[in-house]
C-alpha cells in the first residue's frame, strides 16, 4: 500500500489506489447498499431544494381543501385519454348528518400536470426569490399527491420540508455520541483500572438519570425566548453528550475481552502507540456493532422525539419535519377517517433503512477478511 | 472475586447516594410545586383558593422548608422505610409502588422473554445466512417498528383490535373483570389484553436486539479461531453455539442490566397511551405534577434496579467470557 | 333568573309538590339488590329508610327499571380527575334543565327574605345518611361551628361565605330547622345553595368525623399519628374530603351511590345508597342504577375508543374536541351511543391574553396599550379558525358574557372581532411599532425585534398555533409553546410569561351572580390570569404584588357592588352592563370562537336529555339528574 505511484506505470495505478477504490468497488457489489445511497442521495438533494420540489408553499392554508384525500392522477377520463397526466377539479361537500368533509371530483374541470411552473413565491437558500416550481398543475388547479391535513395544507410539500430538519439536526448529536462513546468507552475498556473505575461510575450515573425528569428539567432550563428549532438543537447536543454512556459500555465489553488477543500485544511490542492501537487495532474488530449502534440511533433522532415533544422540548410546529407530520397522525380520527396523514411514516422507514444498508455497505467494504 | 464484590457493593452505594440528591434537584428544578399545579387545578374546576391558603397548604406539605431541609427530612424518612406520602393520591407512595411493581414486572418481563426470544434466534440465522431472505425480511421489519413512534403502532393495532373484533384492548382488564376477585375468567380476559403493549413495546426491542446480535455474531465469525474450529471438523451448530454466539452475546449482555429500568422508564408513552398501570405511568404523572415523594421514590427505584443491573451485567460478562478479567 | 321569580317558584313548587305526599299516600318499591337485603334481615324495610317526606319527583320522560352499572372515565385520580360526578352530586336546591329554575332539593323548602339577609332551610324528617343515621341539623351546625369556625381545619374563610366581608352566621331552629344569617344582602344566595356541593356542603355527617375532632375526641391526636398523618386535622380532612378527592370509602353520604372501595388504578366503584331519599310518582326509590363506576382514562384518544367499544356510557366533562366530530357519528351504529352538540355558556372556546404586569419594562408598555390588544383581536382570523376546528360551525366573537346573558348587548360580541389585517397593521404602526428592513417582524422601541411567546396546552394548541400565524403575518412575532397542563399552571402566577391561550368559561350570570363576579374581574382566577402582580395586590390587600391602574380598581368596586344588589332591580342591569362593557373594552381577554359542546350518551340508558346547554356554570350534569337515569333493556 505504500508503492509510490509516481514511479508505477499505467499497471500499477490500481495497486495504487487501492484502499479506498477496493473498498468503494466491495461497496458497488453490495446492492442494496448501493440503492440505500442513491436514496440518500435523494432524498439530501430534496433538502437543498425543498423550496423548488415542492409544489406549495408548506404552510399555506386553504380552508377549502381541509382533509382532501391524495388526488388520483388520470390519464383517463370521461373524454378519452391523455398522454399528459391530469387531475380534475375538487369540490368540497359537508355530510349535513356527521359534518364529514367529502370532495368530489368535477370531470368537467381538467388541470394537466406540468413541469416547470410558477406557484407560491418563495427564496431559495434565502437568496434567489423567485416563484418557479419543480411541477404543478394548469392555474385554478390543485395538486394534493398526498393529501392535505387539516388546515388544507399540502402534506407533500411539508414532507419535503420536513426532510431538511429531519435529515440534519438529529445526526450530530449520533455524530457527537458516536465519537465521545468510542472515545471513552475504548479509553475505560483498554486500560482499565483507575480509569475504568470512574468512567464507569460515571456511565452508572449517567445511565440512572431516568430520561424524563432529566428532559422535564432541560425544559425548564431553557431561554424562553429560544425557537423549538434552537431548543429542540440545543437538547440534542445535551443528550449526545449524556448518550454515550451506552455505546461505551459496549465498547468497553469488547475491549476488555480483545485486549487480551495476541494481536494487541504485537501491536505494543511494535512500538504502536495506545491510541493507535484502540483506534486501528481494537475498534475495527467491532466495526459492524458500531456501524448497527449508529443505525439504531437513527430512527429516534429523525422521529426528532416527537413522543415527548408535549414537554416543551421536542420538535413542535411550526417547524416541519417528518416527525411532527407524523405527530398529527397520531389520533384515532386520523387513523379512521385521515389515514393518508401516515404517509410521513413511510419516509422515515425509507430513510432508516437506507442508512441502515449504506451502513451494512459501508461494513462488508472495510472488512478486511471479506 | 468476593474482595471484588464487596468494592463494586459500596460503589453502589455511594452512587445510590448521589443519585438521591440529584433526583430530589432535578424534580425540583421546574417552577412552583404540587400546590402551584393543585390550586390551579381547583381555580379551573370554578374555586377559588387565596394565599393565606395556600401558605397553610404549604406548611402543612413541608413545602415551606427550604429545599436542603427537605431533603434531609426525606432522606430520613427513607432510611426508616417511610417514603412518604403521595399528595395527589394521598396514600403512602410504598403502597402505590407495590400496587404496581407486579403488574410492571409482568408486562416488562413478558416483553423481554419474547423480544429475546424473536430477536437472537434471528439474529444468529441472519449474521450466518447474511444477504438472506429471511436476513432482509428481518431487517426490513425490525427497522419499520423501529422507525415508527410506539405511540402511533399502539393506536393502529388498538383500532384494528375495536373494528376487526369490537374488543378494546386498553388497560389490562375489561371494566366487568377489574375490580372482580381473581378467576379464571379474569385472567383469560387479562390474557386477551396482553398481545398489544407486548408487540407494542416489545417491536422497537426487538429491532435493536435482532440487529446487535447480527452484527456483533458477524464481527466474531471472521475471526481466526472459527476457522480453525471448523477446521477441526466442528458441526456447524455446535461450533456456532460453542463459542462465537456466547461471545457475540456480549454487547446485548453489557446492556442488559438496563433493559428492566429501561422498560419500566422507556415504554412510560405507551403505557399511558394503553393505560397501563405501570411504575413509569405513575412516575411521569407524579413529576408532571410535582408530587415529589412519588416522583423521588420511582426515580431512586429506576436507579436502584440501573445500578443493580450494572453489576450483574458485569457479573454476567465475566460468566460468558472468560477472556474478561477484573483485577 | 330573578331571585324573586326564583323564589316564588320555589315556594309553589314545594307546596305542590310536599303536600300532597306524605308517608301515608304512598307504597313503595325498591331495587331488587336491596329488597333481598331487606328480606336477609340486614336493612330495614324502604319504608323505614325513606323519610317522611321523601322528595317525589316527576319522570323526565318515564318511569324507569332497575339495575345496571354506568361507566364514566375520568383523567386523573383526584382533583382535576372530572368524570360525570354531576350525576352523583346532590344539592341543597336542584337546578332544573332550563337553567332557570331553582327547585327543593336535599332542603324539604326554603325560605329566603325580601332584603336577602336571612334564608331558612327546612329539612326532611325522618331522612338519613346512607349508613342509616339519621341526617338533621346537627350535622349543618357541626359543619358550621366545628368546622367552618375552627381555623384550622377552615383557615381561609371564602368569598362564598362571606357576604359583605363577614361571615354568615348559621342557626338551629329546631332538628329541621336551620337559619343562615348575612351581614349584608346575598341575592345570589339561592345559586349559592343550588351548587352547595362545590361551596363546602354546609353540612358534613357529625356521626362519623367526630371521633376524628379534637373537640369530640381528646384523643383525636393520638388516632391521627396512629392513621399515619402528622396532626388531627389532617387526619380529620383526610375523612371529610369529598368529590374527586374522596379517599375514605367508609364515609357516608346522601348522594344517590356510596363510594365503596378504589382500586390500584384510581378507579372508583360506587353503589347505591339503600337510604336515598327520592321516590318517583309510582313509588319506586331511587336512582334505578345499581352501580357506578369512574374509570381512570388518561389518554383522550383511549378514551375515545372506550366509548366506541362502549365500555363507557357517558362522557362530556373532559371536552370532546369538536373536529372530531364525523368520528364520533360515524361510529354511533357500533358504540349504541347518541352524539349531541349542546349550547355552550363560554365566553370564548380559546381565549387569549397578554401578560400586563411583564418583567420586561418594554414589552410591559407594549401590552399595556390599549391599541396594541386591539391590533391583535382584528389580526386573528376567526373565521378561518371556525372552518379549520368547528366545521363553520361556531360563533365567531369577542370574548364576554353569553348572549343569554340579561345585560348583554350585541355590540360586544362583535367588539373588535372582525378580521382586519389592515387594521391591525394600522394600529400597530400607530404606536410606533415599525417594520425591520425585510419586512419580517416589526421592532420594539428599544430596537429589538418584538417576539412574543405563546404558551398554552394540548387541547388549545391547534388553535394557538394559527393565531401564532396570524399575529406573526401582521408583525408580532409569535412562538406557540405547547406545556403540559400542570406545567402550564405554575408558570402564570409566576409571572414567568408572554401570553397564554385557555379557555374562557364561567361566565354566565350565574356564575357572575354567585361566584364573586370573578371572571370579570380582569385579574382573578383563571389560567390565562393577564395579570399576575395585581391580582398579588389584590389577594394580599396590597402587600405584595404591584397596584393596578385605577381602571382595574373601579371594575372591581363594580363588582363588589354588582354580588349585593337585587337581581329583579333596575341597578343589577345597570352594573352588569357597565361591567360587561369595561371587561370587553378593555380587551384583557381576546376570544375567538365558542362552539357547541360535544356530549355522548349510551342509548342503552334512559331518561337521559337530547337538548340543553353544558356548562360548568351549571355543574354539568346536575341539571340533567343522574339519579332518575336507567339502562332500558
Amino acid at each position: 500500500m505504500s508503492a509510490s505511484p509516481a514511479v508505477a506505470g499505467e499497471t500499477s495505478r490500481f495497486y495504487a489506489a487501492t484502499q479506498w477504490q477496493l473498498m468503494w468497488r466491495k461497496f458497488l457489489r453490495h446492492r442494496l447498499a448501493v440503492l440505500g445511497l442513491i436514496i440518500l442521495t435523494i432524498f439530501y438533494t430534496i433538502a437543498a431544494f425543498a423550496e423548488f420540489i415542492a409544489p406549495y408553499d408548506p404552510y399555506r392554508r386553504n380552508t377549502r381543501f381541509i382533509h382532501v384525500p391524495p388526488q388520483k392522477i388520470r390519464f383517463a377520463g370521461q373524454d378519452g385519454f391523455s398522454l399528459r397526466p391530469f387531475v380534475y377539479g375538487l369540490k368540497q361537500e359537508l355530510d349535513p348528518v356527521t359534518w364529514r368533509r367529502r370532495y368530489v371530483e368535477d370531470p368537467s374541470q381538467r388541470y394537466y400536470l406540468r413541469f416547470f411552473t410558477r406557484g407560491d413565491r418563495y427564496r431559495l437558500w434565502g437568496l434567489i426569490e423567485t416563484d418557479w416550481h419543480l411541477f404543478g398543475v394548469d392555474g385554478g388547479g390543485t395538486l394534493f399527491l398526498m393529501g392535505t391535513d387539516g388546515s388544507g395544507r399540502d402534506l407533500f410539500s411539508r414532507i419535503i420540508y420536513g426532510t431538511r430538519v429531519s435529515l440534519t439536526v438529529g445526526l450530530v448529536g449520533i455524530l457527537i455520541s458516536f465519537v465521545l462513546g468510542c472515545l471513552l468507552g475504548g479509553i475505560s475498556g483498554y486500560y482499565g483500572g483507575t480509569a475504568d473505575l470512574i468512567i464507569q461510575r460515571v456511565i452508572e450515573f449517567l445511565l440512572s438519570i431516568p430520561t424524563i425528569p432529566l428532559w422535564m428539567a432541560l425544559a425548564a432550563a431553557m431561554p424562553k425566548n429560544w425557537s423549538t428549532l434552537q431548543v429542540y438543537f440545543a437538547i440534542t447536543i445535551i443528550l449526545s453528550v449524556v448518550g454515550w454512556s451506552n455505546l461505551a459500555r459496549v465498547v468497553r465489553g469488547k475491549l476488555l475481552e480483545l485486549r487480551e488477543e495476541d494481536f494487541v500485544l504485537a501491536a505494543k511490542l511494535a512500538g504502536a502507540s495506545d491510541l493507535n492501537i484502540i483506534l486501528s487495532h481494537l475498534l475495527p474488530g467491532l466495526m459492524s456493532y458500531l456501524v448497527v449502534s449508529v443505525t439504531l440511533a437513527i430512527p429516534g433522532m429523525i422521529l426528532g422525539e416527537t413522543a415527548l415533544s408535549f414537554l416543551g422540548i421536542g420538535l413542535r410546529p411550526p417547524v416541519i419535519s417528518w416527525g411532527v407530520l407524523l405527530n398529527d397522525a397520531q389520533s384515532v380520527s386520523a387513523i379512521a377517517l385521515h389515514p393518508w396523514l401516515l404517509w410521513p411514516g413511510l419516509f422515515v422507514v425509507l430513510a432508516v433503512l437506507a442508512f441502515n444498508f449504506v451502513g451494512d455497505g459501508l461494513r462488508d467494504a472495510a472488512d478486511p477478511y471479506q | 472475586m468476593s474482595r471484588y464484590v464487596a468494592r463494586r457493593f459500596l460503589y453502589m452505594i455511594f452512587t445510590m447516594a448521589i443519585m438521591s440528591v440529584v433526583a430530589f434537584i432535578i424534580i425540583q428544578l421546574p417552577p412552583g410545586d404540587y400546590l402551584t399545579s393543585y390550586i390551579m387545578q381547583l381555580q379551573t374546576s370554578g374555586q377559588t383558593v387565596d394565599a393565606a391558603q395556600i401558605e397553610m397548604l404549604r406548611r402543612q406539605y413541608g413545602l415551606d422548608l427550604p429545599l436542603h431541609e427537605q431533603y434531609l427530612l426525606w432522606i430520613s424518612k427513607i432510611v426508616r422505610g417511610n417514603f412518604g406520602i403521595s399528595f395527589d393520591y394521598n396514600r403512602p407512595v410504598l403502597e402505590l409502588l407495590a400496587q404496581r411493581i407486579p403488574i410492571t414486572v409482568l408486562i416488562s418481563s413478558l416483553t423481554l422473554l419474547v423480544t429475546y426470544v424473536i430477536a437472537i434466534p434471528i439474529g444468529v440465522y441472519s449474521a450466518v445466512r447474511q444477504y438472506s431472505i429471511v436476513d432482509y425480511v428481518g431487517t426490513v421489519i425490525s427497522f419499520i417498528g423501529l422507525a415508527t413512534p410506539n405511540f402511533l403502532i399502539a393506536l393502529i393495532l388498538m383500532y384494528a383490535c375495536q373494528r376487526l373484533f369490537g374488543f378494546n384492548a386498553s388497560g389490562l382488564f375489561s371494566p366487568e373483570y377489574a375490580n372482580a376477585p381473581w378467576s379464571l375468567a379474569k385472567f383469560i380476559d387479562m390474557l386477551k389484553h396482553l398481545p398489544i403493549p407486548v408487540i407494542v413495546i416489545g417491536l422497537s426491542g426487538t429491532a435493536s436486539v435482532m440487529r446487535v446480535m447480527r452484527a456483533s455474531l458477524l464481527d466474531e465469525l471472521k475471526l481466526e479461531y472459527v476457522e480453525a474450529a471448523r477446521a477441526k471438523g466442528l458441526k456447524e451448530l455446535a461450533l456456532l453455539l460453542r463459542y462465537p454466539v456466547r461471545v457475540a452475546l456480549n454487547p446485548i449482555v453489557s446492556t442488559i442490566g438496563w433493559v428492566l429500568p429501561g422498560i419500566l422508564s422507556g415504554a412510560t408513552v405507551t403505557a399511558i397511551v394503553l393505560d397501563l398501570p405501570t411504575v413509569g405511568a405513575l412516575m411521569y404523572r407524579a413529576l408532571l405534577s410535582q408530587d415529589m415523594y412519588v416522583a423521588a421514590t420511582c426515580v431512586m427505584f429506576l436507579t436502584f434496579l440501573t445500578v443493580i443491573g450494572t453489576f450483574l451485567s458485569d457479573l454476567l460478562l465475566m460468566w460468558v467470557d472468560p477472556r474478561i478479567r477484573y483485577e | 333568573m330573578r331571585s324573586k321569580t326564583a323564589r316564588v317558584s320555589l315556594i309553589l313548587l314545594t307546596l305542590a309538590l310536599v303536600l300532597p305526599v306524605s308517608a301515608w299516600a304512598m307504597t313503595y318499591q325498591e331495587a331488587p339488590m336491596l329488597r333481598e337485603l331487606v328480606e336477609a334481615g340486614l336493612l330495614p324495610p324502604v319504608e323505614e329508610r325513606l323519610p317522611l317526606d321523601p322528595k317525589v319527583v316527576e319522570p323526565v320522560d318515564e318511569i324507569g327499571r332497575y339495575g345496571g352499572e354506568i361507566r364514566s372515565g375520568a383523567f386523573g385520580p383526584t382533583s382535576g380527575g372530572f368524570d360525570a360526578e354531576g350525576l352523583r352530586v346532590q344539592n341543597l336546591l336542584q337546578i332544573e334543565p332550563d337553567l332557570q329554575t331553582l327547585t327543593p332539593n336535599i332542603v324539604r323548602d326554603i325560605e329566603i327574605s325580601q332584603d336577602f339577609t336571612w334564608v331558612k332551610l327546612y329539612l326532611r324528617r325522618g331522612m338519613k345518611w346512607s349508613d342509616g343515621h339519621p341526617f338533621t341539623a346537627d350535622d349543618f351546625m357541626f359543619w358550621y361551628e366545628d368546622i367552618l369556625l375552627n381555623d384550622e381545619l377552615t383557615p381561609v374563610k371564602r368569598a362564598v361565605w362571606m357576604p359583605g366581608g363577614e361571615l354568615l352566621k348559621m342557626i338551629k331552629h329546631d332538628d329541621y330547622t336551620i337559619e343562615l344569617q348575612f351581614a349584608a344582602p346575598y341575592p345570589a344566595i339561592d345559586i349559592v345553595l343550588a351548587k352547595s356541593d362545590i361551596n363546602g356542603r354546609f353540612f358534613q355527617p357529625k356521626h362519623y368525623l367526630q371521633k376524628w375532632h379534637i373537640k369530640y375526641n381528646p384523643d383525636a391526636e393520638a388516632l391521627a399519628r396512629q392513621e399515619g398523618f402528622d396532626s388531627w386535622w389532617q387526619a380529620f380532612n383526610h375523612h371529610m374530603a369529598w368529590q374527586q378527592d374522596q379517599l375514605d370509602v367508609n364515609q357516608p353520604t346522601i348522594n344517590p351511590w356510596v363510594l365503596k372501595s378504589i382500586d390500584a388504578q384510581g378507579n372508583k366503584y360506587f353503589e347505591r345508597n339503600p337510604y336515598y331519599w327520592k321516590v318517583d310518582t309510582a313509588g319506586n326509590q331511587l336512582p334505578y342504577i345499581d352501580r357506578q363506576t369512574r374509570v381512570l382514562v388518561r389518554d383522550a384518544e383511549v378514551r375515545i375508543l372506550r366509548l366506541f367499544s362502549g365500555e363507557l356510557h357517558v362522557a362530556a366533562e373532559n371536552p370532546l374536541p369538536v373536529a372530531n366530530l364525523p368520528l364520533y357519528k360515524e361510529n354511533e351504529a357500533s358504540g349504541n351511543y347518541r352524539t349531541m352538540l349542546f349550547e355552550n355558556t363560554r365566553g370564548a372556546d380559546a381565549a387569549f391574553a397578554f401578560n400586563l404586569t411583564h418583567k420586561d419594562p418594554v414589552l410591559r408598555e407594549i401590552f399595556n396599550d390599549i391599541r396594541f390588544r386591539q391590533a391583535m383581536s382584528v389580526a386573528i382570523n376567526r373565521q378561518e379558525i371556525n372552518e379549520i376546528f368547528y366545521f363553520g360551525q361556531a360563533a365567531e366573537r369577542q370574548a364576554t358574557a353569553p348572549p343569554m346573558t340579561s345585560f348583554y348587548e350585541d355590540w360586544m360580541g362583535e367588539y373588535f372581532a372582525e378580521f382586519d389585517p389592515d387594521r391591525a397593521n394600522a394600529l400597530l404602526d400607530e404606536m410606533g411599532l415599525v417594520w425591520d428592513r425585510s419586512r419580517q417582524v416589526r421592532l420594539r422601541p428599544d430596537g429589538r425585534p418584538l417576539q412574543i411567546v405563546l404558551e398554552t396546552t394540548e387541547e388549545f394548541a391547534p388553535v394557538a398555533e394559527l393565531v401564532a400565524e396570524h399575529w406573526s403575518a401582521v408583525g408580532v412575532a409569535t412562538t406557540m409553546r405547547q406545556l403540559e397542563r400542570l406545567f402550564f399552571y405554575e408558570r402564570g402566577p409566576a409571572n414567568d410569561r408572554d401570553a397564554a391561550a385557555w379557555t374562557y368559561d364561567g361566565v354566565s350570570e350565574f356564575s357572575m351572580r354567585a361566584d364573586s363576579c370573578h371572571r370579570f374581574r380582569p385579574t382573578w382566577g383563571t389560567p390565562i390570569d393577564p395579570a399576575p402582580l395585581w391580582q398579588a395586590w389584590f389577594d394580599t390587600g396590597g402587600q405584595s404584588g404591584e397596584e393596578p391602574p385605577e381602571e382595574v380598581k373601579t371594575i372591581y368596586a363594580l363588582c363588589d357592588q354588582f354580588i349585593v344588589v337585587d337581581p329583579a332591580s333596575d341597578r343589577y342591569q345597570e352594573l352588569g352592563r357597565e361591567i360587561l362593557k369595561r371587561n370587553v373594552e378593555g380587551l384583557y381577554v381576546i376570544g375567538t370562537v365558542v362552539a357547541p359542546r360535544v356530549v355522548m350518551i349510551s342509548e342503552r340508558l334512559g331518561n337521559t336529555p337530547r337538548e340543553g346547554t353544558f356548562a360548568y356554570d351549571f355543574m354539568f350534569w346536575v341539571p340533567y339528574k343522574g339519579d332518575q337515569w336507567y339502562f332500558k333493556e
